[in-house]
């Protein structure tokens, strides 16, 4: 608990809420993140800023065509029933479906997932395998930063003070393109795993469907995500195959240093492996690409 | 503080809330809603919010503003699907004050959606729930249950949520550790630091001035047979649950394992001389091994009894017979392998009449075979036999598939052959229990850190009937049933890969390890 009584600000503009947070008030959402603090007696800061009366921030959109946009009032479950996101942003999609507690997607924000900077969290790790693009308001107005440079190696966000993210957006996927995630000890949920270990993956085909043209890795569990742009280039111009992906995973493991301990190091080789399979089936499995334009016609952002 | 109005159970209501009050705050504290509950067990605060599930514990008061909150209370009492749920979860006992109030939102959730709905379905929902008795097999055909009687236009009397004094369980301290408020009796928890206890002991329930049922012990007990014919079993001044560390290194290959007898462990004698520090008094240790020696436990006792002359008193308890089968099991499927026999065959030779024919029931095991091309799951199963207990054996098998890339364990199939006419809610929760013991939870861990089964862990159960036998109690049934699961799940798991189970609970990281450590030998 905070050593004194707390305010909370509620401003009706995105102005007021950056010059509040600029002040030292903490943004403030859905509240999960300040909730659990709070239950863990973590909670020390004594101001917070409420974004909910603040307009457009609950913007929801997705489109292969145009890509995906969430505003920071979005709950995760609100991905949930998304058609386009389930089949074309599947590794966001997949990330909510196995949150350990499918109730808290209800209360908890996607971007206050990411802002908490936590590394057991794994929606950071498939939207940055989806390249998002943070949309940053601060006193010094609006900019736009990778997902990938979010999480500085020292830890915590590269948001500068007064900054809030309003929202990220993802590109649409290439025509034949498919993405995954996966983490270990998913089933039974409810479980604490020992180590958790998340991967998000995306594989891109050109016209002819034959050679890779593209793939995003990204780590995540261990610690705060990170893209693994070295073995994320070994696939490129290649068919795909089994021994490519193993190839892929052991290049991955030494990119991203993972100790020697060597069930963790089997168990990332097996988790990476296999989100690159499950991505490149997705990416093979697509064939109604007229369907992105049937329904761009009729949902304009 | 600042103003904020809710719609509550229909009526609206105002209250001055802290900004940064969470929801369970003002339900327990304004409105004196307190079905709800904030204990460390995942959706024991899960309200509605406007329709959704929400945990109350983990959600902000202030940013809910003018949202509609459904708690149990009114759920059970005004909603048909609420009170109709109500009927079925009562009627078939399962679940306690612990979990029920968020269970019984989130299924009135799915069942506001729709009404057709299969086990699997009612499992996917309450998935991120924890049933402290392990009890979603019957959660979910409960819920079912209640899909089908509202399909039909049954309705349901309106009920209302029990008061706070209702029968509180002790192994839930075990879960929350000194934070819990609602020990009964005012119990009070003590840990191994309190006590300056030996390493291997982990926590101690000490309650004070109130007998306790056998049944507190188990909460999945609680409502058993056991507790309604034996009240105050083990009511003594004082009774203590001790959680000790275990590893299961003590078989010596080369001596039949059904002949062991069990060794008082040297952590009781420890424990007993700690004892005797905090109490001020000597105390003096004596062992029942009456049960224990037909099981062949490496550590014999759990429940301690210190009477009012200072003898402590140990008995078996359900933990020290699951743990010791899992030995004896494992020990026996490793001694046949090293024989190069049958392990199932070599069991129903040497057994007696009425343990074969109860191994005999759950039908023959399968060696190990691949599931896929390049074998990397590999299937195989296992038929175990737990006790006798005052004559009395069940046995069980259990099919795995393991993956033997990750180390992870599914379990296919669980066929479990006991005496008819037991609870089958208590000896469901029991299996799950078991398949936690063997795969997930280590009880000397760190206490409030348990992992538990999730909702999807446990498969479909072949129920295999065996004629009744009169003096099987409840508790014992299920610990038997425990006990049997537990082995039977290990012994699965190491002839799917290839190891022998030297440590329990046999997580992903330690069977991936064994079978690295046999393939780099």
């Amino acid at each position: 608990m905070a050593d004194q009584t707390p305010t909370l600000h509620e401003p009706d503009d995105i102005a007021t809420a950056v010059a509040r947070v600029a002040d030292g008030a903490i943004p403030v959402m859905g509240g999960a993140e300040v909730a659990k603090d709070r239950s863990s007696g973590k909670l020390r800061a004594a101001s917070f800023v409420s974004l909910n009366r603040i307009p457009a921030l609950d913007t929801l959109y997705a489109n292969p065509k145009v890509g995906l946009h969430i505003g920071a009032g979005v709950r995760a479950a609100q991905l949930l029933p998304d058609i386009w996101t389930g089949k074309r942003f599947a590794a966001i999609h997949e990330a909510v479906e196995q949150l350990d507690l499918p109730h808290v997607g209800n209360s908890a924000t996607v971007i206050g997932n990411l802002c908490a900077a936590r590394a057991d969290h794994d929606m950071a790790t498939a939207l940055m395998a989806l390249e998002a693009v943070l949309d940053i308001q601060g006193p010094k107005g609006t900019r736009q930063i990778d997902l990938a440079v979010f999480y500085p190696a020292s830890g915590g966000t590269t948001l500068n003070r007064g900054e809030i993210v309003t929202g990220l957006r993802c590109p649409g996927p290439g025509t034949d393109a498919g993405s995954a995630f996966k983490k270990l000890d998913r089933v039974p949920r409810g479980l604490a795993a020992a180590r958790r270990i998340n991967v998000a993956a995306t594989v891109t085909y050109g016209v002819e469907r034959e050679f890779i043209l593209g793939a995003t890795l990204v780590l995540g569990g261990l610690a705060l995500p990170q893209r693994l742009r070295k073995a994320e280039k070994i696939p490129l111009g290649k068919l795909a195959a089994p021994e490519l992906w193993d190839e892929i995973a052991r290049h991955a493991i030494e990119e991203a240093q993972i100790p020697t301990d060597p069930v963790l190091r089997a168990q990332v080789f097996a988790l990476i492996r296999d989100t690159l399979a499950q991505a490149n089936a997705r990416a093979l499995a697509r064939h109604d690409h007229f369907d992105d334009v049937d329904d761009l016609l009729e949902e304009q952002p | 503080m600042i103003a904020r109005e809710f719609e509550v159970n229909g009526a609206r209501r105002a209250v001055q809330a802290s900004p940064m009050a969470r929801l369970i705050d003002v339900l327990r504290g304004d409105f004196g809603l307190t079905a709800v509950r904030d204990n460390g067990v995942p959706g024991a605060g899960v309200v509605l919010v406007d329709g959704r599930p929400t945990d109350s514990a983990l959600v902000l008061a202030a940013p809910l503003h003018n949202s509609r909150i459904e708690t149990v209370e009114g759920l059970i009492a005004d909603d048909p699907v609420g009170r109709m749920l109500w009927r079925e979860i009562i009627s078939a006992g399962v679940g306690c004050d612990h979990c029920r109030a968020g269970l019984i939102a989130t299924a009135t959730a799915l069942l506001r959606i729709t009404t057709w709905i299969d086990a699997d379905d009612a499992r996917a929902a309450i998935i991120g729930h924890q049933c402290r008795c392990s009890a979603y097999e019957s959660w979910s055909a409960a819920i079912v249950a209640a899909s089908v009687a509202l399909r039909e236009g049954d309705d349901a009397p309106a009920a209302t949520w029990p008061a706070e004094d209702a029968p509180a369980n002790l192994l839930h301290a075990r879960l929350v550790g000194a934070d819990y408020p609602d020990l009964p009796g005012g119990a009070r928890v003590l840990t191994a630091a309190d006590l300056a206890l030996p390493a291997g002991v982990a926590a101690v329930v000490l309650t004070e001035g109130r007998a306790v049922p056998a049944g507190a012990i188990t909460p999945a007990l609680h409502d058993s047979d056991a507790q309604a014919e034996e009240p105050g079993l083990l009511a003594a001044p004082r009774h203590l649950q001790v959680a000790l560390d275990l590893s299961i290194t003590c078989m010596p290959d080369d001596e039949h394992p059904y002949a062991r007898r069990g060794d008082a462990a040297p952590e009781l004698d420890a424990l007993c001389a700690a004892l005797a520090r905090h109490e001020g008094r000597p105390v003096r240790l004596e062992l029942d091994m009456t049960q224990t020696l037909a099981l062949c436990p490496p550590e014999p006792a759990r429940h301690l009894m210190v009477d009012a002359a200072g003898v402590v008193t140990a008995t078996p308890g359900p933990a020290s017979i699951v743990d010791a089968t899992i030995a004896r099991e494992i020990a026996f499927d490793a001694w046949a392998a090293e024989r190069g026999d049958d392990a199932t065959a070599l069991r129903l030779s040497m057994l007696p009449q009425h343990g074969a024919a109860v191994l005999e029931a759950v039908g023959a095991a399968a060696s190990a075979r691949p599931v896929d091309d390049d074998g990397r799951l590999q299937q195989a199963s296992a038929a175990v036999l737990a006790g006798p207990i005052d004559g009395v054996s069940v046995a069980a098998l259990a099919e795995v598939i393991i993956d033997r890339d990750t180390g992870h364990v599914g379990l296919a199939r669980i066929a479990l052959a006991m005496p008819k006419g037991m609870n089958r809610v208590l000896v469901t929760a029991a299996l799950e229990r078991g398949l936690g013991r063997a795969l997930y939870e280590d009880p000397g861990a760190d206490p409030t850190a348990l992992r538990l089964p999730g909702a999807f862990a446990l498969p479909p159960v072949d129920w295999i009937s065996l004629p009744p036998e009169a003096d099987l109690t409840a508790e014992t049934a299920a610990t038997l049933a425990e006990a049997a699961c537990a082995a039977a799940t290990l012994c699965a798991v190491g002839r799917a890969a290839g190891i022998r189970p030297k440590h329990v609970p046999m997580t992903n990281d330690r069977l991936l390890a064994a079978i690295l450590d046999t393939a780099a030998n």
